[in-house]
């Protein structure tokens, strides 16, 4: 009788493949890639983490705040709350670039392992890698295209597929972290041991999926040793940062020679997303038989100079758009609560508004009641000063404080109690 | 172990939702742009910047033994290379607004620049610092 218990099912190793099937890539030594070690990766790889958590973390909030859970509660303070978060996530997923091609280049050697998978454990486990990888890829894809208002060439709806695709990568990550953690951990500890040796060439620098390959994955040249790669990507995620981040601070506009937006340009020193053409209110916007309906307990319909002669408030407000650009303005108009009171709509309902726009994802929106109470929540009707201009939601449109501009309704028709 | 299962359960999450009322859609689209994204970084980028790696060797030697100073030669053999990685993600992030299919003539505010000019200039700039730095790293001592 045998004392040696037998390994469980998923660690039984695989039978060894034939090795007339180890060509091309997959040959010895066929990808001896200058500079890269289990040292570099596990950096890039705690780097990555980082970017990824910040992404994911300020995504969590921005579809919190567009689809609200009841337990979901996001404040109207600071105003400008939403504009930090969310143009930390696209600034970060656009810095995540560089880090990611950098991570994939650092690791592509063991993209050919040999054997592909050892058994059933590290099979699931290379699948888990897999779909880390095209995910990760996925979501800066289509985060840059939807910047770039690629719409077309994805052909499928962003929002979805972006939440959708980063828990799928979430998911990978974390069984990523479980396989990985105590590699990484050991890695740094003997990377810095060594404080005075040169970088590349001790048991730290072993690739962390092949540790016994230390010998072929050494750096022969050191073109790219492992602070360079590190300073390079350092260097290409500020550049990429600065080309881009001037579309929400505004100080560094003029460096941003390629951001989607510059937040001083558009109609009334205001970008805007979508114009009146597009949205297909260009005939009922201008109309002089134009009336607002607010419906409470009783029914008020006012038309533009009705509006007009009520309390004028106010107040310095961003517009913070999902895709990562903002800019503040200064608007003026009817406190909302005001005529909210005046209708007899209760203080303490959500409220529900609606564009002049037949269709469209955007076209009605419910603010919570704590905005709807705000003192800075206005209908306005004036924007830096002028009349507000047709693109920007004329005859007024719902500007409250720390809100997304896609919930920021334009072409106001109807406001009343959310049901 | 147990982040193994935590990791299973929200990656199962993830395809539940993607695969619901309230996924993308159509989802053959997402498909297409999850495979060839991965296919484009595993079998075009990552071998691209190998291969500029292995130019960049055989351009910029390191001197024989004993000849020139190859403190100097690496140095910028590695300030080509970085610059190389910088202008190549500048690029690819640029591409999709250089190209400009998001343009709506109705909303000039979005993507209001010259993109592609602004990417060439961005690019020569750096590259003409980068030059002149070159050659100082490779100047020979008279």
């Amino acid at each position: 009788m045998s004392t040696q218990r037998r390994a469980p099912l998923w660690r039984r190793p695989f039978p060894e493949p034939p090795a007339g099937l180890r060509r091309g890539p997959f040959a010895p030594g066929a990808i001896r890639p200058a500079g890269r070690s289990a040292a570099l990766s596990a950096r890039l790889g705690l780097w990555l983490g980082a970017a990824f958590g910040i992404c994911l973390v300020t995504g969590l909030i921005s579809h919190g705040i567009q689809h609200p859970p009841s337990w979901f509660l996001w404040p109207t303070r600071p105003v400008s709350l939403y504009r930090v978060t969310q143009g930390l996530h696209v600034a970060t997923g656009l810095a995540t670039v560089p880090l990611l091609l950098a991570k994939l280049w650092a690791v592509y050697p063991t993209l050919f392992r040999w054997p592909p998978a050892r058994d059933a454990a590290d099979l699931l486990a290379r699948c888990a890698l897999l779909v880390l990888v095209a995910g990760a890829v996925f979501e800066l894809v289509s985060g840059v295209l939807n910047t770039a208002r690629q719409y077309a060439v994805m052909g499928f709806g962003f929002p979805a597929a972006h939440y959708w695709t980063a828990w799928i990568t979430t998911g990978a990550l974390v069984i990523h972290i479980g396989a990985q953690a105590a590699v990484v951990r050991r890695v740094l500890r003997e990377s810095r041991r060594r404080t005075s040796g040169p970088p590349d060439d001790s048991a730290a620098d072993r690739t962390a999926e092949n540790p016994g390959r230390a010998g072929n994955d050494a750096p022969a040249d050191p073109v790219t040793t492992r602070r360079a790669v590190l300073a390079t990507v350092a260097a290409a995620a500020g550049a990429v940062t600065l080309a881009t981040v001037g579309q929400t601070v505004r100080p560094l506009s003029g460096l941003s020679v390629l951001a989607p937006r510059r937040p001083g340009l558009g109609p009334q020193g205001l970008p805007v997303n979508r114009s009146a053409a597009g949205a297909g209110v260009l005939a009922t916007a201008t109309r002089d038989d134009y009336r607002l309906v607010v419906a409470g307990t009783r029914t008020l319909r006012l038309g533009l100079d009705a509006l007009a002669a009520l309390p004028q408030h106010t107040a310095d407000l961003p517009i913070a758009c999902v895709e990562g650009w903002s800019a503040s303005a200064r608007w003026t108009g009817v406190r909302l609560r005001d005529l909210l009171a005046e209708a007899g709509v209760a203080p303490g309902a959500d409220v529900r508004i609606e564009s002049l726009q037949r269709s469209g994802a955007y076209r009605a929106a419910t603010l919570p009641a704590a905005f709807a109470q705000d003192p800075l929540t206005l209908l306005a009707l004036r924007l830096n000063g002028g009349t507000l201009h047709l693109d920007h939601g004329y005859p007024c449109r719902l500007i409250a404080p720390n809100r997304p501009g896609v919930l920021q309704t334009k072409w106001v028709a109807w406001i009343g109690a959310h049901r | 172990m147990r982040l193994t299962l935590l990791g299973t359960a929200i990656l199962l999450y993830g395809v539940v939702g993607l695969l619901g009322s309230s996924g993308p859609s159509p989802l053959g689209r997402w498909l297409l742009l999850v495979v060839v994204g991965w296919l484009a970084v595993d079998t075009l980028l990552t071998p691209a910047v190998i291969a500029t790696g292995r130019l960049l060797r055989r351009l910029i030697p390191d001197p024989p033994d004993g000849r020139g100073r190859p403190g100097r030669r690496r140095a910028a053999r590695i300030l080509v290379g970085a610059a190389a990685a910088v202008s190549g993600v500048l690029v690819l992030v640029a591409l999709p607004f250089v190209d400009g299919g998001g343009r709506d003539p109705s909303v000039p505010s979005a993507l209001p620049l010259d993109y592609g000019r602004n990417l060439v200039l961005l690019l020569a700039a750096g590259w003409l610092g980068v030059g002149a730095a070159v050659a100082v790293l490779l100047r020979r001592r008279s």
